[in-house]
């Protein structure tokens, strides 16, 4: 029963979770505009 | 089912990784630079004065392109890694439950350190991280017959990666090796093991049971004098070591042999070091497997505070369990895991006779290893039962490749730390490698996922099939009735099932309860669920596109003209971000296209640092093109060996800008994305390269040894024996 219970509470974390970072990664600014168009990459 | 698993969910995280760059086409990102029908150069075998970074790859991709169009070449390989990861990581964890195992390859497979990698175009070094599973296991089985040629085998993923890859698998087998028992002396000859002590101990029987011969030997391996056991572990670390370094020969003769020697910009310490791309600075970066030092690198919506936060849950709780799950003696789910699973593969297949081709004794125990694991026998046929004595094997040694690999990740985090990295490249050059030093998290990564296995071999809780002291009546029914399912399916039937059907019952479930199939679930989707900016082609910044035509008229003209001499590729800089190419920035493709030889810019920018350039004859150009002067160049290029000019980027402004410094020389090509110009017959240029003999010597040992290794491996390819057949259980 507890087991079950663990399962489920980490179920609804992994869901929240996954809300969270799939909207966090969908809305997230897009990626800097590079105005270097030769340079390797940035700090 | 259960051996082709791993390897299924590896190709679908692939897929669902790649996404759009599994279009046809070519995926072009920073240092991923695949090039259609690449020309076999002096460049691809580092003959010419440019550091060997892609040797072997270039030449191992040119060579597969010769039978496969290279587009698929590059999908098989970017493929490849996460299957390897996938199922090396599976192969490794200490358990026979399926789903534990999965979410280990799932964990290896996917996480930040692969999505970082990914971004920069690092599939090299990725190549040789998804083979890092398989060296460990290699590496801790060192002390088998055929052990060295095991390990070659396994090391090929990191010896076609080239450097990079080839130096943090040496690190970690060093470590295994050196940390890993010897086995059992009165098992299979081997070099490395002293011979057996004598006499051995009588056996005590224990009441119900009989007495393993097996344990006695692990009893006797715990009095082994320390003496030979530390030579002996020596002795492995040495032969782990020198195996990598016959695989390394190509990139190691090519480097440590160049005339000019490597030149090394102290600047390039700061500029990849590690940085902090989560709320959790530098060292929970790097414990979070991420901390790439390229801020353009970081998938979009990594660092968030909630997601991270559980993502260091997530690899704390896989540490801690890593930690506690593979002491010895752990049980893990009242015995029926990992040793169930040894004992069930030395008596369900068949798998009788002793690594030396010996035939056991009718229910004789066999020692066997299984991902590592050295478990007692002591079972008699069908019963699952409980080693009183196990080990994996690998454990002291991962731990140990994992924590030097972070501690050298954290050296560039703060300036004491670059200090020593400054003053190492000032001492010999080779210390450069440790500068873009979050490569060496790659064995934590691994000890992370097989801590994240074995905590879902806990969770996951399968309960025991049956006891030794119990009849087997009393087995709960549902697994009695699910035993005898999968005996059925296997053609026998009740208590002839056998072991086999007993390890094909716990993969399909049985002995798990409804919380244990949820935990095996979550543990598969939790790796993908807490980083999905992996997601569809790490989230859509990987694509396919295809060169244009353009570029491939220039190359044919090219490659008609037999005039000799060099290429020079303007605008003068590293990297490019081409219109065709949705504007990624990627590494300049003109030296893999070309077949010539190509000088581009080799010193990259990063941020406003320009680094050293490394090619002696890349650091003579900017004097040669006068700054921002605006003097014919005709003539000085073609005293200095060029015969073809490409300006391949920057537009009509700069095109315009170098047409006019040119106007001595005939313009072969102007097109939207490309102008070529062929200069007069230009002046005899001698490459400084290392002799074509030593790196010819050096290709031909390291593919002798391969080809050896696959000759005694019982491998499909070649013929193979029953005992070596043996040997591969």
């Amino acid at each position: 029963m507890i087991r079950a219970l663990a399962a489920v509470v980490i179920g609804v974390i992994l869901a929240v979770g996954a809300s969270v970072a799939a909207v966090n990664a969908g809305t997230s600014r897009p990626d800097p505009v590079n105005k270097q168009l030769y340079r390797y990459g940035a700090r | 089912m259960r051996r082709g698993a791993p390897y299924g969910l590896g190709l679908v995280l692939g897929m669902l990784a790649l996404g759009p760059a599994l279009a046809p086409g070519f995926t072009l990102a920073y240092d991923m630079v695949f090039v259609p029908d690449p020309p076999i150069t002096a460049t691809t075998f580092g003959l010419t004065g440019t550091l060997p970074r892609a040797v072997p790859s270039d030449a191992v991709v040119a060579l597969l392109s010769t039978v496969l169009p290279a587009d698929l070449v590059q999908k098989a390989l970017l493929l490849g890694i996460f299957v390897l990861a996938c199922a090396g990581a599976a192969a490794l964890v200490p358990t026979p439950v399926l789903g534990a195992r999965l979410a280990a390859g799932a964990f290896y497979a996917w996480n930040p350190f692969v999505a970082e990698r990914l971004l920069i175009g690092q599939w090299a070094f990725l190549l040789g991280y998804a083979g890092l599973p398989w060296a460990v296991r290699a590496a801790a089985r060192l002390h088998r017959r055929g052990g060295v040629a095991a390990l070659v085998r396994a090391l090929i993923p990191a010896a076609i990666g080239g450097f990079t890859p080839m130096i943090v698998t040496a690190l970690t087998v060093a470590c295994v090796a050196i940390c890993t028992p010897p086995r059992s002396p009165s098992s299979s000859p081997s070099p490395l093991r002293a011979p057996p002590p004598s006499p051995p101990p009588p056996p005590s029987p224990a009441p119900h049971r009989r007495r393993s011969p097996f344990l006695v030997r692990q009893r006797e391996d715990r009095t082994v004098p320390a003496r030979s056991g530390g030579l002996r572990r020596a002795v492995a670390g040495v032969v782990a070591l020198g195996t990598c370094g016959v695989l390394a020969l190509p990139w190691l003769v090519a480097s440590l042999w160049r005339p000019d020697g490597v030149a090394v910009d102290p600047a390039g310490v700061a500029a990849f070091a590690a940085r902090a791309d989560t709320p959790f600075g530098g060292v929970g970066s790097l414990f979070l497997l991420g901390g790439i030092w390229n801020a353009e690198a970081v998938p979009r919506g990594y660092g968030d505070l909630a997601v991270s936060t559980l993502r260091l849950l997530l690899a704390t709780t896989a540490v801690i369990a890593y930690a506690l799950l593979t002491r010895s003696g752990t049980r893990l789910s009242g015995g029926s895991t990992h040793s169930a699973e040894c004992e069930m593969r030395s008596i369900g297949e068949g798998a009788r006779l002793t690594r030396d081709g010996r035939r056991l004794a009718e229910g004789a125990p066999h020692p066997v290893e299984c991902g590592g694991w050295v478990a007692g026998g002591g079972a008699s046929r069908g019963e699952v039962g409980v080693s009183r004595r196990e080990r994996w094997t690998p454990r002291g040694g991962l731990a140990l490749a994992a924590g030097v690999g972070l501690g050298i990740a954290c050296l560039g985090l703060v300036e004491p730390g670059r200090e020593v990295l400054r003053a190492l490249s000032g001492v010999w050059a080779g210390f450069a490698v440790l500068r873009d030093a979050q490569q060496y998290v790659a064995p934590f990564a691994l000890l992370q996922a097989v801590g994240f296995g074995l905590l879902l071999t806990w969770a996951i809780r399968p309960r025991p099939l049956a006891h030794r002291s119990e009849p087997s009546d009393s087995r709960p029914s549902a697994d009695r009735a699910r035993v005898e399912r999968a005996g059925a399916r296997a053609g026998v039937a009740g208590d002839e099932a056998g072991a086999g059907s007993r390890r094909r019952a716990v993969d399909a479930g049985a002995g798990v309860d409804r919380a244990g199939w949820m935990f095996g679930v979550f543990g598969v989707v939790a790796p993908v669920v807490l980083v999905p900016s992996l997601v569809w082609g790490v989230g859509g910044r990987l694509g396919a596109v295809d060169y244009p035509q353009e570029w491939m008229r220039v190359r044919e003209v090219i490659a008609a003209d037999r005039t000799p001499g060099a290429v020079l590729a303007l605008p003068w800089s590293a990297h490019r971000r081409y219109r065709w190419s949705a504007e990624r920035t990627l590494l300049d493709p003109m030296p893999r296209f070309l077949p010539r030889r190509v000088v581009a810019e080799d010193a990259v920018q990063v941020g406003n640092v320009r680094l050293a350039a490394e090619d002696p004859r890349a650091r003579a150009i900017p004097a040669l093109l006068g700054g921002d002067g605006d003097g014919d160049l005709t003539e000085p290029l073609r005293r200095a060996g060029f015969r073809y000019v490409i300006v391949d980027a920057g537009g009509p402004k700069t095109q315009n800008v170098f047409h006019r410094r040119l106007g001595q020389a005939t313009r072969i090509h102007d097109g939207p994305e490309l102008t070529a110009y062929r200069l007069v017959t230009p002046a005899p240029y001698t490459e400084k390269g290392p002799p074509a003999w030593a790196v010819g010597t050096a290709f031909s040992a390291a593919f002798m040894a391969i080809l050896w290794s696959l000759a005694i491996s019982g491998s499909s390819l070649l013929p193979r024996s029953r005992v070596l057949r043996e040997e591969s259980l």
